[in-house]
């Protein structure tokens, strides 16, 4: 393809042709976060699947069977299902956890022995919440927990002269 | 008065079924009663073929096609019924280069997971208040990616992040010392 002068189009607006003017009134809006923050679903046996999705990345990554691309795709993709889905379903620890360690993938360099540590701790922290279902933010430490995981992924950056 | 979406078809495409479900039930919550969902990219576009949905909302990350895949033959394949349909692209990926290569493929709006049902009706209104318009550039088609402070927004805060949420933490202390341990230990060679 080729570049060529732009062409603007403005669709027919069906949807709102449908639809008519208002809204969704504030308490369906109540009802529906409600209903989202209050769904009965037990994430546990996905968070189990993707955690043992992760050591066989490890596994991967231990045989050297693997190129490095291919182990970071996998990697993310893993991750960030769990940084997605994990507060959906009330396990907001591992969304935070998880945000850091995608942030972290993104920028880190090499799969080296730093790398790995990192890693091994993720995996233990999402094992230790899903094995003793700590569902919630965990409060004051989680957030402590989470911040401990930040900063030893900038001292990774420090020492690797990476700029995230 | 509010809007009346009983005659709006939407079309869900994630893999993960709790989250199908969750999707579905917001959005039937809403006020849509033509929700449709679909497994998979294939089985999504085979649909979206049959009915011609007036919106779409898709995960990103899916097997063995991802969302890029589907919003790809929507607007770009002969066979797709609408090329203008506005697509909500869910995803948890933040980083901006990510972003912007997804808007390349044509993507209407973004719903960052997790999500809040204010963050889903936001995304909503802007499509029907403020549609976008299209550009056809011979390299690119899809909405107009001008607009771009709509990737900025989060919504209100997010879910979990009040202490409310706190959650089931019997001995949250004594668990988290434990991991909080672990972690340290482990990474302070680093």
């Amino acid at each position: 393809m080729t570049t060529k002068k732009p062409n603007f189009i403005q669709p027919p607006n069906t949807l709102k042709m449908k639809v008519g003017e208002g809204g969704i009134p504030a308490y369906v809006l109540k009802q529906s976060q409600n209903y989202l923050e209050s769904n009965p679903v037990d994430f546990t046996p996905y968070g189990h699947r993707y955690l043992g999705q992760l050591k066989e990345v490890k596994a991967l990554i231990d045989k050297k069977s693997a190129s490095p691309q291919s182990i970071h795709k996998d990697l993310v993709n893993i991750v960030m299902q769990l940084k997605s889905n994990g507060s959906m379903f009330h396990y907001q620890l591992i969304s935070m956890v998880s945000d850091v360690m995608l942030r972290f993938l993104e920028n880190a360099k090499t799969i080296d022995q730093d790398f790995i540590d990192i890693f091994l701790v993720y995996i233990n922290v999402l094992e230790i919440v899903l094995n003793k279902k700590l569902r919630g933010n965990g409060g004051a430490e989680g957030y402590a927990l989470t911040q401990e995981l930040h900063n030893a992924c900038l001292r990774y950056y420090a020492k690797y002269d990476v700029k995230p | 008065m509010s809007y009346d979406l009983s005659q709006v078809k939407i079309l869900i495409v994630e893999d993960m079924q709790p989250m199908l479900a969750l999707t579905t039930s917001l959005l039937t919550m809403f006020g849509f009663k033509n929700v449709y969902g679909a497994r998979s990219v294939d089985e999504g576009w085979k649909l979206f073929c049959h009915y011609n949905h007036d919106l779409i909302v898709t995960d990103w990350l899916m097997e063995p096609h991802d969302g890029l895949e589907l919003i790809r033959r929507i607007r770009k394949e002969d066979a797709s019924p609408n090329i203008f349909v506005p697509i909500i692209l869910m995803t948890g990926y933040s980083d901006q280069p990510r972003v912007e290569s997804a808007r390349d493929m044509g993507v209407t709006e973004f719903l960052m997971k997790p999500y809040t049902a204010r963050d889903m009706y936001a995304r909503i209104v802007q499509i029907i208040e403020k549609p976008r318009q299209f550009v056809e550039t011979g390299e690119f088609f899809g909405p107009d990616r001008r607009r771009r402070k709509n990737f900025d927004y989060r919504g209100d805060e997010k879910r979990g992040a009040a202490d409310k949420n706190m959650g089931d933490w019997g001995d949250p202390d004594e668990d988290m010392q434990i991991i909080l341990r672990d972690l340290q230990e482990n990474t302070k060679k680093i």
